[in-house]
């Protein structure tokens, strides 16, 4: 294990999950396990004072230095590391906004590969997470749960065989795992039926969230669905649940997809090459738009209507890359929101090939 | 702490509220546990199910008074909040926790993973009463009752097993100490830091 206080993954490229090798990843962008959880002895972080938290911090940082990882984990000190680098990790979907945003003794260990990632101190004392590219999530789940085990042959976990892992929340009790994928599904938005992914998913007890989970917009036209029941359910359970709803999601938006296509495509295709076009030329360009566009681009690789050398993964980099942290680190330095527009439109024309 | 509550300027701030307002700013208040509860712009989901579990009717004592020596949260602080302070809690309030568990989740007892044999501390017991109720509930969702009533008595005479010596329960530290170096896995390459120079045995003094 490496001890880091600065981010030094390379602006350029994101974590693994990025690529487009995992299952309906035309649709899927990747499949995420998180698995919460907290070390007997100490009390949750919402009730540790500072130097409390000290200890937990430390003494997790101690027992994950002995952990048997496969690959080499740096530790990163979010308590020294910059507020750029810790945002850089929100964008890459590595560590949650409260974790990056939040005081005193914190760090996130992953792997370089990032597709795994071990948040300290956040809510509860350690939340693991896997990601992988993709609808994976049977062998996101394996992973989690072979790193679980190992790092609990170093932590003594608060467990109680009445309610499972013990968690700061309620909501998390039980097995601690949140099961979540997340969907591109702009033929569902475009189309207006995006409402019904929302009623099925409240009817199977699944949760329909933004693009940077709890309670954030669904910017990009990117859904996450993930499990909300912890306890009573065993793991398989939770995991079969979206293994069944899934794909009825992944169909629905195959088939409007297609349906764009045969019902009205001029439409579709100045939609997308409007937004490839605008993409290509602008001069200064806000986050919210570029995903918006990019969105549409996404889809229009997918079905084929854009140029073949732009390709999904390319796509996917950009979706990251042009968020406001990865700009200000590409820059080394802090930038006002207009300038930080520019330099997105800047980079948009450099990786699209300006017009 | 002499801080008093910002809202009626007169008890001591016990409890400290982080809000996320829209535009990603934190806030902090510092209140007291009366006016902490009666907060209503808590996180709204759970807060409604909070108040609602917390019918005068499915706790018939009242439980208001409750404070988890542990870590100091008490009962109206665990209610503004949402949150547990520390893993005893969850047996200090487990009355008013029971109902609030099966309201969120359907449900209030683990039939998930439990740590492996392999784990920092030998927790097979419990290992075994979260098998036992899986099982359980696999023989009633596929109707081999016989089995299931088997299990359930098994079940039964194992909870009271535990109850007993629920006392009898071990302080451990968090972190297991070097117990495990000897057993190690074979394959564990030692990315030998500074620090590790002594892993094979010579720290054994804070067992």
């Amino acid at each position: 294990m490496r001890i880091a206080e600065s981010f030094d993954g390379d602006g350029v490229s994101g974590g693994e999950w990025l690529s487009t090798r995992g299952t309906d990843s035309d649709i899927v962008i990747s499949s995420r396990v998180r698995l919460a959880r907290n070390v007997r002895a100490h009390r949750f972080a919402v009730k540790a004072d500072a130097e409390q938290r000290r200890a937990i911090e430390e003494e997790l940082r101690y027992a994950l230095g002995r952990v048997d990882f496969d690959e080499e984990m740096v530790y990163l000190d979010l308590e020294k590391a910059s507020p750029i680098d810790a945002e850089m990790l929100v964008e890459r979907h590595l560590v949650s906004r409260e974790l990056a945003r939040g005081e005193g003794p914190r760090a996130a260990l992953f792997a370089p590969s990032e597709t795994v990632c071990v948040m300290v101190c956040e809510e509860d004392h350690l939340r693991l997470q896997v990601l992988r590219s993709g609808f994976e999530l049977d062998a996101a789940w394996r992973i989690a749960d072979d790193l679980d085990d190992r790092i609990a042959r170093r932590v003594d976990y608060a467990f109680s065989s009445r309610y499972g892992y013990l968690t700061c929340c309620p909501t998390n009790v039980g097995t601690g795992l949140r099961a979540s994928v997340m969907l591109h599904l702009p033929a569902l938005v475009y189309s207006k039926h995006i409402e019904k992914v929302f009623q099925a998913g409240s009817k199977m007890n699944l949760a329909v969230r933004g693009l940077y989970g709890e309670g954030t917009q669904a910017l990009g036209d990117f859904y996450q669905i993930s499990n909300q029941v912890a306890l009573g359910l065993s793991e398989a359970d939770v995991l079969e649940r979206l293994n069944r709803v899934v794909p009825q999601f992944i169909d629905y938006e195959r088939r409007l997809r297609q349906a764009l296509l045969d019902g009205d495509r001029a439409r579709l295709e100045d939609r997308i090459w409007r937004a490839y076009g605008v993409l290509r030329a602008a001069r200064t360009i806000t986050s919210e738009e570029t995903l918006e566009l990019l969105s549409a681009i996404r889809l229009g690789v997918n079905l084929g209507l854009l140029p073949s050398e732009l390709t999904i993964e390319s796509v996917n980099e950009l979706f990251i890359t042009s968020q406001p942290a990865h700009l200000q680190k590409l820059s080394a330095g802090k930038m006002e929101p207009r300038v930080r527009d520019v330099a997105r439109a800047n980079l948009l024309r450099k990786k699209l090939g300006a017009l | 702490m002499s801080d008093k509550c910002e809202r009626c300027n007169e008890r001591p701030a016990t409890v400290h509220l982080t809000d996320i307002l829209e535009n990603h700013e934190k806030q902090v208040r510092h209140l007291c546990e009366e006016c902490a509860a009666s907060e209503q712009d808590g996180p709204v989901e759970l807060m409604g199910m909070l108040s609602s579990a917390f019918t005068p009717a499915e706790s018939v004592k009242d439980p208001s008074g409750l404070r988890c020596d542990e870590c100091g949260l008490g009962y109206m602080e665990f209610r503004a909040r949402g949150r547990l302070g520390c893993p005893q809690c969850y047996e200090v309030f487990r009355a008013s926790l029971e109902p609030l568990l099966e309201k969120i989740h359907g449900g209030s007892q683990h039939v998930g993973k439990a740590p492996d044999e392999s784990s920092a501390v030998d927790r097979s017991r419990e290992r075994r009463l979260v098998e036992l109720r899986r099982d359980l509930q696999a023989s009633v969702r596929e109707e081999r009752y016989e089995e299931a009533a088997r299990l359930r008595d098994e079940l039964t005479r194992f909870e009271a097993e535990e109850a007993g010596e629920a006392s009898a329960e071990p302080s451990v530290a968090a972190v297991a100490a070097d117990a495990d170096a000897s057993d190690a896995t074979p394959d564990a390459t030692s990315d030998v830091g500074e620090g590790d120079a002594g892993e094979s045995g010579s720290d054994d003094a804070d067992r």
